[in-house]
Parts: structure tokens; sequence; C-alpha cells
């Protein structure tokens, strides 16, 4: 006797569908599962077994086949658990396989037949088709709800589900979402005093999309302004809610009740973090890395020259394609991996390089420090400051408080809805070619950019970015469509830093 | 630190030092003059100290001794018993050095060596030379030969011979130094200074380092005196090649102890400090951390009685501690060139042929409209000294970034700012004297 019964497993940021055949016949009793099943899945027969005995049903002493198709992906996880029980039982009989049909069973079974959450159900679901009844644990639910517009059903254990299953009580009602929790660390601009260039570099990273890089001495508040940026950026909207939550999911990073994402994410991994951690893969199973984590938000790499020099360069792959590939001998994942970019240094060993006479590093230890922070990687963000320790005068002047991020942050979605007029998603991704009909420069600002071009501080490939962070400057600005002089000045400014650390790489 | 004592100069027949071959009670004449390249090609053999110099060329001269390094026919042990080996130094080390000298020796005739040198346009100060920094001659623990590039006098009889021409000869003779992370203010002062006390003929003494000595060989080009720039590698090295090309192009003189080939190792740098603070009648710290190379020049400077000076920096700056801690403890107070003209009066130095040929100095003249409207506000957020954070220039000015960032650019290329590291400054305003001005008669 045959059943089929359909379930998920994930592969990367996720889900795929998973047909459960499940096959009983004569012979010499045993349970085969069949179709790549990792260690977690395989132990599947001792649970199931367990699960089904303490919800009163027999253990078929026959020969059982279990057949996870398609059978080229591997089946990670213990999520495939009540698939394989609905599917034996269905198969001996137990169970009339035509409930089991038009639904997608997600779970893990405990010993006494309860439904646990299968991890990245919200991956799971939203890889299920869209007219499918979605059956998970109670602690999945709002996950599943939040996933996509499937029928969603829960059960406590087994007993309830087959009850519910063939009609002889009602399904258990749903839970609501929980709000979504506080970001405690997230930083309002009310709060930072000072930095008129710091602030100013947020708004326009926030308007364009563009990458950033502070730099400073310790305490400067690089790393308080870098907290303040996600609050700048839109809400994410209907699509990349989906991607991030799905993300998130697959990773196991979101507490279990927590709906769709709508926060632009925000992730600060710690140097110390593994290149696998950051970037995704993984030994069993592939996970989606630190990077496709801060997809549609913000990775903030925090003191940018302590991450591994191998590090920072396989960054560039995500920067430029928006995604990490991973390659291994039987399957290449791609996990998305979009996002801004904010990274925050000091200038040198010391931290004071900016600040005349404070500094007393060598020209040569300079360049070696600055030398790690991986010039590739530099040169793909466009806004670069130099921020200063703010004043003891800004820091305790009571005369109003700093403008708020709200106030900001409607600056910004303005912008972006010029951009988005131009049918680009942010500015930094306007292509090259374009840049002369989308972002055409007036004669002074053409003029402007020539001298620095002649006198060598601006580099034929900073040259782009600055136009680009010009546009945004101009939008900003709520200007007509040329760019004028004053926005490429801006634009320049705040790109200070990169003529700064270039001249130090290179000791005279 | 105590200024006001300092130990008896000239105490010892050799000051032994690391690196270099010091004078001691000075050259003999003749070797000075008929065995001027044997000496000159003793002192660039590898590792020459100058117990090894004294003890090789004992009573019969430089010439002898290098025929007999030719020959073969040194002792290593003749010379331990000399006093060549000190204490880390084995005889087996010593033989293994003997027999490199050797090598050298049978290989090249010293005349070829200076003319190679000359060549390569460095030539061979001697102590006791007319255009050999005489205070450092003077003093324990001076070189027996300087290389010297630059300045090359224009016919000069050859390249053995030595040479007299240098402007600086017999010139009262000023050492200028600081830090090499310095602020506006101290490169101000400096480039102040130096071109005032070149401009009154007085010789400027100083290093290819950066910050403030970047400053102080400015100033003394543009005040056109005489400026010998010490270096810590061999002169050959051209290192660092921005500060050497420019001095060496802008008229003044590079100077080294050590050998022509020798690499810039760490621990040249501070022997060529404590040189610096012995080469001249007076050392004056522009700006300073506590600790640092100008520090070390200072304490060669006191050790053998040399005047000091320092100029007040703000109370705020890392990097006047240093010079302010001097002040504190004695040191001559330096505010402007006349003061620097007065701690050499009471050092007993040359008289200061006050205008004595220097170029007539004037006003700079810059005549530029002055900035108003909104290049006038950002202007008045700058300041001449204090390097000023964009930060600072937003909050006070109240304008928005593309406002104020245009307004800099124009600023910048009217030349009423300049930009810096980490911010802008103010240029010095309009009718702005020179420092040197004032010393004209
Ligand atoms: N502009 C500012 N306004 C208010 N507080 C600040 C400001 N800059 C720094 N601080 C305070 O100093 C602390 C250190 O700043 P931080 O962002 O960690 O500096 P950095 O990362 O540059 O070393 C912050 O947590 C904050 O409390
Ligand atoms: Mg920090
Ligand atoms: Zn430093």
């Amino acid at each position: 006797m045959l059943s089929v019964v359909r379930s998920a497993t994930l592969l990367g940021a996720h889900g795929r569908s998973v047909t459960v055949e499940v096959h009983v016949s004569n012979g010499l009793p045993g349970f085969t599962i069949v179709g790549l099943p990792d260690a977690a899945c395989r132990e599947a027969r001792d649970r199931v077994r367990a699960a089904l005995l303490s919800s009163g049903h027999a253990w078929p002493l026959r020969r059982v086949t279990v057949n996870l198709a398609p059978s080229g992906i591997r089946k990670a996880g213990a999520g495939l658990d009540l698939a394989m029980a609905l599917g034996l039982l269905a198969a001996t009989g137990a169970v009339d396989g035509r409930l089991l049909d038009g639904c997608v069973f997600l779970g893990e079974l405990g010993l006494d037949g309860a439904l646990r959450p299968a991890p990245g159900t919200f991956a799971l679901v939203a890889s299920c088709p869209a007219t499918a009844t979605v059956v998970v644990a109670p602690g999945a639910q709002q996950d599943a709800v939040a996933a996509g517009s499937h029928r969603v059903r829960t059960a406590r254990d087994l007993r309830e589900l087959l009850e519910a299953l063939d009609g002889r009580r009602p399904w258990p009602a749903l839970r609501p979402c929980a709000p979504a929790p506080v970001d405690r660390a997230a930083v309002d601009l009310s709060s930072v005093h000072g930095q008129e260039l710091g602030r100013r570099a947020l708004e326009v990273a926030a308007a364009g999309g563009h990458h950033l890089l502070l730099v400073g001495p310790p305490g400067a508040g690089k790393t308080m302004l870098a907290r303040a940026l996600p609050g700048l950026l839109p809400p994410l909207g209907d699509v990349e809610a989906l991607e991030t939550s799905r993300i998130h999911s697959a990773a196991g990073m979101r507490p279990p009740g927590s709906g769709l994402l709508r926060r632009p994410p925000f992730r600060a991994p710690h140097h110390a973090t593994t290149p696998v951690a950051l970037l995704g893969g993984g030994t069993a199973t592939i996970r989606p890395g630190e990077a496709s984590l801060a997809t549609n938000g913000v990775l903030f790499l925090d003191e940018l020259g302590e991450f591994p020099a191998a590090v920072l360069d396989a960054l560039r792959q995500p920067l430029e394609d928006g995604m990490v590939r991973v390659a291994r001998a039987r399957e290449s994942v791609d996990l998305p991996a979009r996002f801004l970019l904010v990274g925050a240094t000091n200038p040198c060993p010391c931290g004071w390089g900016v600040h005349a006479g404070a500094c007393r590093c060598t020209p040569a230890s300079r360049a070696r420090y600055l030398r790690r922070l991986s010039g590739p990687l530099l040169d793909r963000l466009d806004v670069q400051v130099v921020l200063s320790p703010p004043e003891p005068d800004a820091l305790l002047s009571h005369s109003g408080t700093p403008e708020a991020t709200a106030a900001v942050a409607a600056r910004v979605a303005a912008a972006r809805a010029r951009a988005a007029a131009r049918g680009v998603c942010s500015n930094a991704a306007l292509p090259t070619a374009e840049l002369e009909v989308l972002a055409p420069l007036d004669d002074a600002a053409r003029a402007l950019l020539r001298r620095r071009l002649a006198g060598g501080e601006l580099t034929p490939r900073g040259l782009g970015r600055v136009w680009r962070v010009a546009r945004t400057i101009a939008d900003l600005d709520g200007a007509a469509e040329a760019v004028g002089e004053s926005h490429v000045a801006a634009a320049l400014e705040l790109r200070g830093a990169a003529t700064l650390l270039r001249t130090w790489t290179v000791p005279a | 630190m105590t200024v006001a004592t300092a130990p008896d100069p000239g105490a010892g027949r050799v000051v032994p030092l690391a690196g270099g071959v010091t004078a001691g009670a000075g050259v003999p004449d003749a070797w000075r003059t008929e065995e001027r390249r044997e000496l000159a090609a003793l002192c660039g053999l590898a590792a020459m100290t100058p117990r090894r110099l004294w003890s090789l060329c004992g009573p019969d001269g430089p010439r002898a001794a290098w025929r007999a390094l030719a020959r073969g026919d040194v002792r290593a042990a003749a010379l331990a018993a000399g006093g060549a080996r000190r204490s880390g130094a084995t005889t087996a080390r010593l033989e293994r050095l003997v027999a490199r000298w050797h090598e050298a020796a049978a290989a090249t005739r010293p005349e070829d060596l200076v003319e190679g040198w000359a060549r390569q346009g460095i030539e061979v100060l001697v102590a006791g030379d007319d255009a050999f920094p005489a205070p450092l001659a003077r003093r324990p623990g001076a070189p027996v030969v300087l290389w010297c590039a630059g300045a090359r006098p224009a016919g000069a009889a050859g390249a053995d011979a030595p040479s007299s021409a240098w402007p600086g000869g017999g010139a009262p003779c000023v050492a200028l130094t600081g830090t090499r992370s310095s602020t506006a203010y101290g490169e101000r002062v400096a480039s102040c200074l130096a071109e005032g006390l070149a401009a009154a003929g007085v010789e400027v003494v100083t290093t290819l380092e950066a910050g403030i000595d970047a400053a102080v060989r400015a100033g003394a080009l543009r005040g056109g005196g005489p400026l010998s720039a010490l270096a810590a590698a061999g002169v050959d090295q051209r290192q660092p090649p921005g500060a050497w090309q420019a001095v060496v192009e802008g008229g003044g003189r590079v100077l080294s102890d050590a050998r022509v080939g020798a690499r810039p190792e760490r621990w040249r740098f501070p022997h060529r400090n404590g040189m610096l603070g012995r080469s001249a009648d007076a050392l004056v710290v522009v700006e300073a951390h506590t600790t640092g190379g100008a520090m070390h020049a200072v304490e060669a400077a006191l050790e053998v009685g040399v005047a000091v000076g320092a100029v007040p920096g703000s109370v705020h700056s890392p990097s006047s501690r240093g010079s302010n801690a001097l002040l504190l403890d004695g040191a001559h107070v330096v505010r402007q060139v006349e003061d620097v003209l007065a701690v050499l009066a009471v050092s007993g130095a040359p008289a200061v042929r006050v205008g004595g040929g220097a170029r007539p100095v004037g006003v700079v003249d810059d005549r530029r409209p002055a900035p108003d409207g909104v290049d006038g506000a950002v202007l008045a957020a700058l300041d001449e000294e204090l390097t000023v954070h964009l930060d600072r220039v937003l909050a006070v000015s109240g304008l928005s970034l593309p406002i104020v960032a245009a307004a800099l650019e124009r600023l910048v290329d009217g030349g009423h700012a300049r930009r810096a590291v980490g911010g802008y400054l103010r240029a010095p305003e309009r009718g702005h004297v020179r420092c040197a001005d004032r010393l004209q008669p």
C-alpha cells in the first residue's frame, strides 16, 4: 500500500516542496528512509514510532519504505516527521488518505505525539502552493499566517490533528500575532548631539542606498550613528518583508510568534564571526549568513580593519550581485544578500590620526593599518566621512533637541520617491550609462568635477560614486532635474575620508 | 630634566657612540688634508666605530692603515688590544670584520671611492672643514666625517679638497625641530622662525622628517639662508625621497654621518636626533610631545651644553606638552626670531649679521576681495591655526551641507581657506606680514 503526503524542507534561504511517499509491504519488518535524509531526518523513525504508539496507534510489523522526493536535494532536520507519520497511517489504512489531499504538513513530533514547530516554518510555508492548506504546530502558526495567504491549521498533537482532519472536532482557533519586538539597540537621531556631518552622511546613505564608511577616533559616535540608520530607511514593502522574514526564518533567527518583519533588519556581526556565519554556508545544511540576514536592511561592520581580509574580499560578491553563491559538490545555492553596508573604522592604530597633533603613528604603521581595509571594498563605499567627537558644548547644550529620526525619515522617503519616479529603487543602483540622462550635471558642476579629476583628488572610479551621491543630495534638496555645483561639492565633501585614506595608504 | 646644568664639553678624547665615527679632540690637520681620502674611505667601511678607527690609524695615520688593510696586515688581536673590541664583540667577530675590511680595501682605491661619491653629488666633510658644522665639530661625540649631498659649491677644487664655499661657514647655527604630528599653529611658527633666521643669515639645521621639521625646511628655503637637514640613512639613499629632493633642489644640503649606502635602520633615528642636538649653537623645540625625536635632541643638547629654547603651545594640545614642559624646566622662551637671536647672543655664537646677505622680504601680495555673504559666514567659522571640522562649520553657520560645501570650494579656490586632515583652515589674511619682515634694520 502506498500513500503520498506533501511537506517541505529548507535549502539555503528557501523552502522546497517535498513529497513524502510511504510504502508498506510484506516482508521482514523494517523502516527505511531514502532520498538524501540527513542524520536528524533519519532519526525520524524513532520519533514517529513513539508518537504513534503514544497516540493509540499500532506500529506495523511490516516492511516500511519512506521516499523523500525529489531525491536530489538534502532533507534536513526533523520537520518531515509529521508528514511521515501521517503517510504511514494512511498507508496502513488507519487514516483515510483522501483527507490528506490538498494539505501540506510541517512539523516535528515529540515522543508523546505533540506537534513541534519545524525550523524555518516561514520559509517553508512561503514555498507552498497558495491554494494549499498548511498544517503546522501551534508554536509556528503566526509564522505560517504571516508567510502568505495560505489556509493555516494547527493542532496540539497527533490525536487532535486526526480528529480535526476527519471532522470529529473543530480545528483549534489561531492566536493573533504578537506585536513586533522593540529593537532596544536602535538609536533615535534626537539623542545624537552635534555630528552635523555624520547626520548628513546617514541621511544621504539612507535616501540613495549608498554604502557608508564612518572614520573616526574611539568614542566619536560611529557605532551610535550606524545604529540610527535603519530607522531612516522606509519600512519594508510586502515583497521585501516576505523575503527578509523568510531568510530570518530559514536561519532560525525569528522569535516564535512574531509576524512579518516590517522593519529593515540591522545586523552587526562581530569581527571574530567566522566567514561561514558571515556569508552563509555550513557543513551539513546551508544556512544563510549575516550578509543574507541583513537583506533589505543594514549590515554594519564595526572595526572594519579587524575583519579577516578574506572575509572583506568575499563581501565583494554580494555587493556586486546581491547574493552569496555557496557552491558544493552536489549543489550550488544562491542566498540573497542585498544590504546597505556600513563600515566603521579608526583612521590609524591609535585612533586619533585625523586630529592634528594628537596622533603619533608613523606613516608606515598607518599605511599598514589601512591596507587591511581592502581597497576594492573601500572603493564600493559611496559615502566616506571623517567624524570628530562632539564638542562638550554640543553634548551638554539644552537649547533644543536635535532633529528626530522621524523628521529625517520623511525627507528620505520623499527623496526615494523621486528616485523611484526615475525607475530605480535607489540612486546607488543608477547604471553608469544612464547617469548623463538621469543625473544631468549643470556646467558649474561639471567644471568642479573636472578640476578635481585633473588635480588627482578624485579617481575615475570615484567619479561615478560622487555623481550618484550628488543625485541623491539633489533629490533631498528637492532640486530640479539637473545636479548643481553645490550638490557635487557636498558629494565630494561626503567622500572626504576616501581621499585621506588613499593618501595615507601610500606613505610618502 | 634640568636645563641649567650641563657637563663640560670636550671631556674625553674619544666618546664612543653607536654608529658614526667621532672626532674626539679633533682630527689631525694632516689627516684632514693629505690623508683625507683614506680617512673618508676608512670611515665608509661597514661597522666602523670610533674606537676601531682610532686603533686602526694609530700614530701612523689613515693612509698607512688603509694600506695595511689592503695588504691584509691588520690583525684583529692587535685591534682588540688597541681598544677596538668592546664588551659585546668577540675576537672571532672582529676577525670576520677585519677580513671584510681587507676585501673592501684590496678591491678599491680610496680615490676611486671618493670620486664615485662625487659623481653621485656626494661630498665628504671632515670635522674641522669650514663647511663642517662648527658647533658639532667642537663637541664630544662629533663624527669624523659627514657625507653631504646638495649645495655643492660650483667649480669646487675637487672631490677630495676641503670645501669652503658653504654660505653657512662661520655663521651662527640654530637647530629647529619638533614633532612629526604637528598642528597648523606649530607649522606656522616653525616656518616663520626658520624663514626669519635664514633671512638673517643664520644657518638652520633640522631633520628630513615630516611635520614641524618640514615646515622648518620650507621656511628656511624661503628665507634664502643656509639650510642643513640631517638624514638618518646614508645621503645616497634619498630617504625620505620628497624631503630629500626639496632640500637639495632648494639650495640646502643633506648631511649624514651614516656611511654611503647605509639603510634607514631603526636605531639610526635616535642617533641622528642626538647629533641634531649637538650640531648647533642653540636648539629650539617648536612643538613636541613629551617623548620622541625632539626630546632625544634636547637630551643630547643638554649633555654638551647647547642652549635650549622652546615655543609655548596650547595647553590643550598633546603635541605641545613636551615643549611646554621644557619651558617649565627653564628652557628659553621663544616667541619670535629676536628671542632666538637673544639666546644665540648669550651662548657665545658668532654674531648675527642682521640684514646682511638676507634677501629683502616684504608683504605677502595676495590681494583678494574679502568674501562676503555666505562665503563670509563660512569663512568666519574657520581658524588660521586650528583645523575646524565640518560639523562646526555647519553648526555655526546654520547652512545646509550643499551651500557650505559650495562656499568652501570657492574659498579654497580663491586662496582664503585650505583643506587639512580632518577639516579646513583659514588662510592667513590679506596683507599678512611675513615674520622675517621684522628683522629689517
Ligand atoms: N554625538 C553624540 N551625542 C550623544 N552621545 C554621544 C555622541 N557621540 C558619542 N556619544 C556617546 O558616546 C558613546 C560612545 O560612542 P560610540 O558610538 O560607541 O563611539 P565609537 O563607535 O565611535 O567608538 C555612545 O554610546 C554615546 O553614549
Ligand atoms: Mg564603536
Ligand atoms: Zn594614530
